[in-house]
């Protein structure tokens, strides 16, 4: 199915190339709802990820004649989707947008742990039973803007479309074994945001 | 044995990550352990958690039909981005014409300033470098009327003076001299204040000129100067020297007059003392910024070469 898209999507940009806008517009329809998802969890905002689907469409319409087929479609698409997301991110940083906790703090407890030695976690404590409701869209969303940008970035693409670890590389221009460990240091980071969280909500 | 411990061990977080990804080798020993260990297993299952509330969260969040108006939202965009574009020929011939206003208005401000200098030049006082040639032509009423305001003396026609000679009658430098001839043997006029060379462009002389002169007899040259500074000052008053040693005199004169200050060392020069210092007044300077009897404190040392 991967290799038939892959296919498709060189023969639709081949056919934009020649002239053919409606290659364009089914590019945009195949990929628009996977750009918007990146976008969020790399925004966390609806209206920020709306605008970046639209422009990363108007910039990959103006480039495509220059696109020489040097990784996939996708791949490509995807960067400029994390590039505008970045962009926008800061953006709202610089403007004073709410940061809802302190990422060093965070942080800094979940690399603490030594390597391969941790707390069994206590089966009836299930840090995500708190986002089993109706706002858990939003809670995780918004918890995840409390990681890193370089850690937000790969978690996200790897629960998009379930993307491998080769094609995140690709897209963010870095090595295999620096994904891997970005994976790996995003899921202990969000695990430790989230019982934070919900220790914070008991607390209440 | 190494193995074997391998297995016994929790690995690092690293390995559970690509073992919930299906990314570990089930070769490794690290992988054998893990799918026997129920801590490394409970840890794998919150990894798989977190994905799968990420993924509902993501896919809940797409409004609905995104696909479709997303990309006519992009093609309105675009038709309102490319109206908006101005066709090439256009914005050359733009682009020139701001240019060409640039320039115009460079070219105007520039012709009023030298005009404004024309009609009214900077208020200074020079002395003629070659005063040996007569004074042939007058300045514009203008100039003369501001040399008044400055207690400058007027100039006349035809007048005459020798090299070296000052006049400092009623308080007025000898500004018969003034620009009256141009610089150099050629005897040419000087049009226009406004044409200076380099070397006529006024010079500004601060409220405290440090001089160093550069003499080879210095108890002579001490003689002199003090001659030279009589003349020039009314009197010895407010000269203090102090003796270094043998090879150095530091002088300090107060209550001058820049026109006075000038004079100075246009003598100093011909009398061959050699100035090392670039401060103004210099020898050869012939015009100066602001009133001649403008205040200034002359500092100088005469040192043995």
């Amino acid at each position: 199915m991967d290799v038939a898209n892959k296919k498709d999507d060189r023969e639709l940009v081949e056919s934009f190339k020649n002239g053919c806008e409606e290659a364009f517009d089914e590019l945009a329809k195949r990929y628009s709802t996977k750009m918007f998802q990146t976008a969020f969890g790399l925004t966390g905002n609806r209206q920020d990820a709306e605008e970046v689907v639209q422009d990363a469409l108007i910039r990959a319409y103006r480039s495509l004649h220059n696109f020489r087929g040097d990784s996939s479609f996708s791949t490509w698409v995807f960067r400029i989707v994390v590039n505008l997301s970045r962009n926008k991110y800061h953006w709202n940083r610089r403007r004073g947008a709410e940061i809802t906790s302190s990422i060093s703090e965070k942080i800094k407890d979940a690399e603490n742990e030594t390597k391969g030695d941790f707390e069994i976690a206590d089966s009836k404590f299930d840090p995500f039973s708190m986002l089993q409701n109706a706002e858990a869209e939003k809670n995780v969303i918004s918890l995840m803007k409390d990681l890193p940008e370089k850690l937000r970035e790969v978690l996200i693409l790897r629960h998009i479309e379930e993307k491998s670890y080769e094609q995140i590389a690709e897209i963010l221009k870095c090595n295999l074994g620096t994904v891997k460990s970005r994976i790996s240091r995003a899921r202990e980071a969000m695990i430790e945001i989230v019982r934070r969280e919900k220790e914070n909500e008991r607390g209440k | 044995m190494k193995e074997a411990n391998k297995e016994k061990k929790c690995p690092e977080k690293e390995f559970l990550s690509l073992y919930a990804d299906d990314m570990l080798s089930s070769d490794l020993p690290e992988f054998k352990h893990i799918s026997a260990c129920e801590k490394c297993k409970a840890e794998v299952m919150l990894y798989k958690k977190l994905g799968a509330v990420i993924q509902d969260s993501l896919f809940s969040a797409v409004p609905e039909n995104f696909a479709e108006t997303s990309v006519s939202k992009f093609r309105e965009r675009l038709a309102n981005e490319e109206s908006k574009i101005i066709p090439f020929p256009v914005l050359v011939l733009a682009r020139v014409a701001s240019i060409l206003f640039f320039l115009s208005s460079v070219i105007f401000f520039v012709s009023s300033l030298v005009t404004n200098e024309e009609e009214n030049p900077p208020a200074s006082f020079a002395r003629s470098e070659d005063s040996s040639h007569e004074a042939t032509t007058q300045l514009p009423s203008a100039t003369n009327e501001k040399m008044v305001a400055n207690n400058i003396s007027p100039v006349s026609p035809q007048q005459q003076v020798s090299k070296g000679e000052a006049s400092f009658q009623d308080n007025s430098v000898s500004f018969e001299n003034m620009a009256l001839t141009s610089a150099g043997a050629s005897g040419q006029q000087l049009q226009r204040f406004s044409s200076y060379s380099n070397t006529d462009r006024p010079a500004q002389i601060p409220k405290i000129v440090r001089h160093v002169w550069s003499v080879k007899d210095i108890e002579a040259a001490k003689t002199r100067l003090v001659q030279i500074i009589s003349q020039n000052k009314d009197g010895q008053e407010n000269i203090h020297s102090r003796a270094k040693d043998n090879s150095r005199i530091k002088f300090a004169l107060g209550k001058l007059q820049k026109k006075q200050l000038v004079e100075i060392v246009k003598q100093l020069s011909e009398e061959g003392f050699k100035l090392l210092s670039p401060q103004e007044p210099q020898p050869e300077r012939q015009v100066f910024e602001g009133a001649p009897e403008e205040p200034v404190r002359y500092y100088f040392d005469i040192v043995k070469s």
